[in-house]
């Protein structure tokens, strides 16, 4: 109980307070800008946290993340240009609902409707992030390399388009991960005989490479080749446009699409990105008039805005409970409370108890900031998203070289930034995804670090490995959804094989 | 009982083998089913101006080279200068096809380059790359 005042007094003070609000401002902002999403934001702004108290610098990154996730659903409404991956599902309806002279009603319902997913997924963290911890505080190594492994294949599998890219990008980032000394012993490899790289490539200098540098190149080439002009008109918009009768009716969606957003959030790996879409359908498919999907009716955008704001939580409880991040964000965020000194995990729970509830506490406020602020501050918003690109982009190249320095003082490290952006740039272009290269840069030294602690107990015996029943069934899910995955790319293969004859 | 040694070696060799065995797979595929070309370049713009051309075609590669000219200039001229430099640059380049002021370009870049080195440095206490030239 100490623990929770503790943490709730250590968040309900100006400066947190502040931090938060203004996060959400400029996490909304990002969300709502195409090209610029919830993980560059936190990325972005993780710099400015190295000299702040974990505290206030979870604040910021808090409500960025929920301001980002969020924000998307803006452009998604009323330009049908979806702001973030998170908010694809939202243009299905909520265009529509725009074209039908309801945008008021389509926002009004959108932001509500993130408010509760989020709320919902909030909750779910406080009780169940507790429950997970004390599990998974009995993990041995072995444990504890089964579930990454796990991690890995389902990022790895989920991530993209194609199975095989998505893998590919994976080994992509453990290789990326190899670099510098290898965890137990120390051993130096893939150094080239070059002292900078004997610590391994900066976490930071690698997250904002591989999100932010491709995403600038391809802005530059997006200025110059064709500028879209964003043209909104909001100025007619007043209240939140739906009646509580509508309000009860959609709360059997509500409560399928935040369990939906939830579940999704704490697979390792996929996040807000992929649970709006599937929410989308899964409330289309159960709805009784699914052919009114998509023609613009609230259901559709409730159904995507509450599953990716429900997402944000879920994706927390796998990162402050396992130390395995949800989703890009959490990715990052990791490599925050890394910096800090913080390392989540089972053991997070316990030494850093009073952090754990500022946390909860911070996104609570941080959801009712982002719901004060888009109501009121819709149409600032909108003006925000006329900064012209050619001032907004540079000036991003700026805020990464820094961070990338910031970290550890080494000018070395922007240049691995770059070159792990032209890489991300290369494998962009050739639509190999770029989660999975983040995520298992991550995870690869969690998975060698484990393996090589459970051989040691178990004196070098593999066996060992299917006798404890946690790895055994972590071992088995990743053998299933690796051959699940590989069974729908051979379907698809063979479909379009016939298809060409 | 299988005793193996797993040392700082099984790792690198465990990648090697598995992005040996999923690029073939990659290559086996595209084999199998050629890809349509979504290549696009039928909105290039023509000026009369041929260095401007240069510019719009290679969009991709001057963008990357000024970057890297960019973490050269800190490594060596220092952090203010070269963000000056390159912002002036980047804004200009970006904003080749509207009307983009060279004055209102180098007053946002000076700004922002004092705004930002100012924020790390004195309120957020982030040390800057300094460069021979302070």
């Amino acid at each position: 109980m100490n623990d929770v005042l503790h943490g709730f007094m250590e968040v309900l003070q100006f400066y947190p307070l502040l931090l938060i609000f203004l996060g959400v401002v400029v996490g909304i902002i990002f969300g709502a800008m195409p090209g610029l999403s919830a993980t560059m934001a936190v990325t972005l702004f993780l710099p400015l946290t190295f000299g702040m108290l974990p505290v206030h610098g979870l604040s910021l990154l808090l409500g960025l993340f929920i301001g980002g996730i969020s924000g998307g659903l803006i452009t998604a409404i009323l330009i049908n240009i979806p702001g973030t991956p998170s908010s694809i599902a939202t243009t299905f309806d909520g265009y529509p609902m725009t074209l039908n002279g309801q945008a008021g009603k389509a926002l009004g319902v959108g932001i509500v409707f993130s408010f509760l997913g989020g709320l919902v997924s909030f909750i779910a963290l406080m009780f169940l992030a507790p429950q997970i911890s004390n599990f998974a505080l009995r993990f041995s190594p072995i444990d504890y390399f089964a579930v990454t492994t796990f991690s890995l294949t389902l990022i790895a599998s989920m991530a993209g388009t194609s199975l095989i890219k998505g893998l590919l990008s994976g080994f992509i980032g453990l290789c990326i991960a190899l670099i510098g000394s290898a965890p137990i012993d120390g051993t130096v490899r893939f150094t080239f005989g070059f002292n900078q790289f004997d610590g391994g490539l900066n976490l930071i200098a690698v997250l904002i490479g591989i999100f932010a540098i491709p995403e600038i190149i391809k802005s530059s080439r997006r200025s110059v080749k064709h500028d879209v002009e964003l043209v909104m008109d909001v100025e007619k918009i007043r209240g939140f446009g739906f009646s509580i009768k509508e309000f009860i009716t959609q709360i059997p969606n509500l409560i399928r699409s935040s369990l939906i957003g939830l579940g999704i959030g704490i697979l390792p790996g996929i996040g807000g990105g992929t649970s709006n879409n599937i929410s989308y359908l899964a409330a289309k498919n159960s709805s009784k008039h699914p052919e009114k999907y998509g023609t613009g009716i609230i259901d559709g955008v409730i159904a995507s805005e509450t599953a990716n704001n429900a997402s944000i939580g879920g994706a927390l409880i796998p990162l402050l409970t396992l130390g395995i991040p949800g989703d890009p964000v959490t990715a990052v965020l990791l490599g925050g409370l890394m910096i800090h000194g913080i390392t989540p995990g089972p053991m997070f729970m316990i030494s850093n108890a009073s952090l754990f509830y500022s946390i909860f506490l911070a996104l609570i406020i941080g959801n009712i900031f982002m719901l004060v602020t888009e109501f009121f501050g819709i149409k600032g918003f909108v003006r925000m998203l006329k900064i012209p690109k050619q001032y907004l982009y540079p000036v991003i190249v700026v805020l990464c070289a820094v961070g990338a320095f910031g970290s550890t003082n080494r000018v070395f490290n922007i240049f691995a930034m770059l070159i792990c952006g032209v890489i991300g740039y290369l494998l962009d272009k050739y639509r190999f995804p770029l989660t999975p290269i983040i995520l298992s840069y991550i995870l690869g030294p969690l998975v060698e670090a484990n393996l090589r602690r459970g051989l040691m107990f178990s004196d070098g015996s593999f066996f060992a490995f299917f006798k404890s029943p946690i790895a055994a069934v972590f071992l088995g899910l990743a053998v299933v959804s690796l051959l699940a995955s590989g069974m729908r790319e051979i379907r698809k293969v063979l479909k379009l094989r016939a298809a060409r004859v | 009982m299988v005793v193996t040694t797993v040392g700082p070696d099984f790792m690198p060799k465990l990648v090697a083998v598995g992005m040996a065995l999923f690029s073939c797979l990659l290559i086996f595929k595209s084999l199998q089913i050629p890809t349509v070309s979504s290549e696009q370049s039928g909105d290039r713009v023509h000026g009369n101006n041929s260095f401007a051309d240069f510019l719009r075609t290679h969009i991709d590669l001057v963008t990357i080279v000024l970057l890297f000219l960019y973490a050269i200039g800190i490594a060596t001229v220092g952090f203010l200068i070269s963000t000056i430099i390159y912002l002036v640059v980047h804004i200009n380049l970006m904003g080749m096809n509207k009307k983009q002021n060279l004055i209102v370009s180098l007053i946002v870049s000076i700004v922002m380059a004092f705004g930002v080195y100012l924020l790390f440095t004195k309120v957020l206490y982030v040390m800057l790359p300094s460069g021979f030239l302070g």
